[in-house]
């Protein structure tokens, strides 16, 4: 007699309640919101996605010319231009990866509001989205590797490269996950707006991505390696050009820290999208 | 039991009115340590103990005035907020089309759009590649297909977009009022691919909207809501005839308004009218003694100095007199009785008229503040000439009173 049906809306939200069978039924709507967020962003550009390239590019000179010429920051013997840009480049993904999904449930309210389909589906996208930007700028990381190599500055690290790999997703990651965190308080607390830029160019400074933690004196290190990001950046820039060193419970910790906020991220998400509509 | 395909039991939605964070801290933490009584802000019931079953291949409309909860239990039916109270059931893929074009984007060309429209409502690439020409056609804007709609013109924005929601392939579509758009031609194409697919595809549909034509040529069955509970279930036509109120409900001595729907502009509830009869089982007038009007009611909150006017219209609507009558209605909530009035209608020449009864209570600056309004029965008035020196009345040239 009792029927099974196959969708039950209740009125207790569920602690967990990520439905990865539905997500890959709507892996479509993945790839046409990456279109959208990629035409949308270089619409009407003659230079497109070079421009993401150009931005790199540019920072990491002035950078360069700044502290590593006039203010001849230390960079564990590798070319400075090269250090600064290995760090960019990780950086940027996981900063890209935060900010475009800090706002992700606020912006989206006028489809979220309309149309069901999982939520996840946005950060999913725009996650995707960063990692291809990443991609791009990793290639003039790529590009400055094989110039320096060629001039003899730096060696070949050989399988250490494909380190690279785990460390690119699992900044992605993070930062997604940490954005996703920070959509769900918005919703309701508008102050953590103001505090995201604020935090994170503070989280820059204390990362070594302009300079390297062997420079440090112990205690500055230990704040230093507080930031989960700062020993993923670390062992990047030890698996391309194979200076400085991976500092294990400095990545164990970021590890860790990364499966944390991704639980806590996709719980708080799940819970916020159920009943945001009525608050934005 | 094995064609229900959307079950809904027992469902409540709050909203909570005024701003939401916007209070101080101490309410967010009363808010969390559940005092919720010493809150700022007040609950409003949208929805309240709602409960009913779709069959398969069912089409329902769902009509109210505004702010009745019709939104709102789409919404929750789609998945967009979820209920306070109760729970929903669905047996099938649901597709919502609460407003035509969601996540369109300007920037991106027509064809574009179609695909990201698609696959928002839920179509997998495959789908749309093989119904993009069908929607393309459909849409009349074959031409521009490859333009940013941006550039398009409103007719053809929502025709572009009504187009991709009617190759949906859901098995419940949802749809709230997106018939309205486009001109009048494409408006009738939209209707008849409506019924197109109603009726040879065997799709669930749930229809809300304010036109009756509409709802009368789509739906089947029709639910009417009103401040968020149901009033009333089944049969279109007796739906339409209660809400659109085109014809009363009266018999021909008496009225029973215990289910009568009230307009939507009617802000009060104080009392209700539950019952109008003419006692003497009189329904034609046809001498000059006054004529006995007995009312049922019943008290909702606590009111005096309460009266009820009768105002008599002509067959177009035109009020041309009123008969008041002050002080019949006092108590405290649950209080019921009646009230028997005469009206003179001594100077009221022959003729049928419409009638409307309003529950009143006069404001201090002597205004009438309505708290009910129901149409209320017909008077016929059909006096045999006594006096052969008088003339024969002429209502269309000389109104229906005569002094």
């Amino acid at each position: 007699m009792e029927k099974t049906w196959r969708t039950t809306i209740g009125s207790k939200p569920k602690l967990w309640n990520v439905d990865f069978k539905e997500i890959w039924q709507y892996k479509s709507l993945v790839w046409m919101l990456f279109k959208r967020n990629y035409s949308l962003e270089y619409k009407q550009t003659i230079l497109g996605p070079f421009w993401m390239i150009f931005n790199v590019v540019f920072n990491t000179g002035v950078f360069t010319l700044v502290f590593g010429y006039v203010g001849k920051m230390a960079s564990d013997g590798v070319p400075y231009f090269l250090f600064c840009l290995s760090g960019t480049v990780v950086w940027n993904l996981f900063s890209s990866c935060f900010y475009g999904n800090t706002r992700v449930l606020m912006e989206n309210s006028y489809l979220f509001g309309k149309v069901y389909f999982p939520r996840l589906i946005v950060p999913l996208s725009n996650l995707l989205f960063c990692i291809v930007r990443g991609l791009l700028q990793f290639m003039v990381c790529a590009a400055a590797w094989v110039y320096f190599f060629i001039r003899g500055e730096i060696v070949f690290t050989g399988l250490k490269l494909l380190g690279i790999i785990p460390i690119f997703l699992l900044s992605a990651i993070m930062g997604t996950a940490i954005g996703l965190i920070l959509s769900a308080l918005t919703v309701k607390y508008r102050d953590f707006n103001h505090l995201t830029s604020v935090a994170m160019s503070a989280l820059m400074y204390i990362s070594p991505m302009l300079y390297p933690t062997s420079q440090l004196p112990s205690i500055l290190k230990n704040v230093v390696y507080l930031n989960p990001m700062s020993s993923f950046i670390e062992d990047f820039r030890y698996c391309l050009t194979g200076t400085g060193g991976i500092y294990i419970p400095g990545t164990i910790y970021g590890v860790v820290f990364t499966i944390v906020v991704t639980i806590l991220g996709l719980i708080m998400y799940g819970r916020a999208e159920k009943s945001f509509i009525d608050i934005v | 039991m094995e064609d229900v395909i959307l079950k809904v039991s027992n469902v409540g939605k709050d909203y909570i009115l005024g701003t939401v964070t916007g209070e101080t801290l101490k309410d967010a933490v009363r808010r969390r340590k559940g005092e919720a009584d010493k809150l700022h802000n007040e609950k409003f019931t949208a929805l309240d103990g709602v409960s009913f079953e779709v069959k398969k291949g069912e089409t329902l409309g769902i009509i109210g005035s505004n702010g009745a909860g019709k939104s709102t239990l789409l919404k929750l039916i789609s998945r967009i907020t979820s209920p306070t109270r109760g729970n929903i059931y669905i047996d099938g893929k649901v597709a919502s089309l609460l407003e035509v074009g969601t996540g369109f984007h300007p920037e991106l060309t027509g064809k574009e759009n179609i695909y990201l429209n698609g696959a928002i409502l839920g179509m997998s690439r495959k789908e749309i590649d093989s119904k993009l020409q069908s929607i393309i056609d459909f849409s009349e804007c074959e031409k521009f297909i490859d333009t940013p709609v941006k550039r398009y013109s409103s007719g053809m924005y929502v025709k572009l977009a009504f187009s991709v929601s009617a190759h949906l392939d859901a098995d419940i579509l949802i749809m709230d009022e997106v018939l309205a758009v486009g001109d009048v031609k494409f408006q009738h194409k939209c209707l008849d691919k409506m019924r197109e697919i109603v009726a040879r595809e065997k799709r669930t549909i749930l229809y809300v909207s304010h036109n009756m034509e509409s709802v009368r040529r789509l739906c089947s069955r029709c639910i009417i809501l009103d401040h968020g509970k149901i009033v009333y279930d089944g049969d279109t036509d007796e739906a339409c005839k209660r809400y659109f109120g085109n014809e009363t409900v009266k018999t021909d001595s008496y009225a029973d308004y215990t289910e009568y729907v009230r307009p939507g502009w009617l802000g009060r509830d104080d009392v209700r009218l539950t019952r109008a009869e003419y006692p003497d089982r009189v329904v034609e007038v046809t001498d000059y003694k006054p004529l006995k009007l007995k009312f049922d009611w019943r008290v909702y909150k606590p009111v005096e100095k309460v009266g009820i006017r009768v105002e008599i219209s002509d067959s177009e609507e035109h009020v041309f007199a009123s008969a008041v009558f002050y002080n019949l209605i006092e108590g405290n909530p649950g209080t019921t009785g009646e009230s028997v009035i005469n009206v003179d209608l001594t100077h009221v020449e022959n003729g049928q008229y419409k009638t409307v009864y309003t529950v009143f209570c006069p404001d201090q600056f002597g205004e009438s503040s309505n708290i009910d309004w129901v149409k209320g029965l017909d008077i016929v008035i059909d006096r045999e000439k006594t006096d052969p020196d008088k003339l024969n009345w002429n209502s269309s040239s000389w109104g229906n009173v005569s002094l």
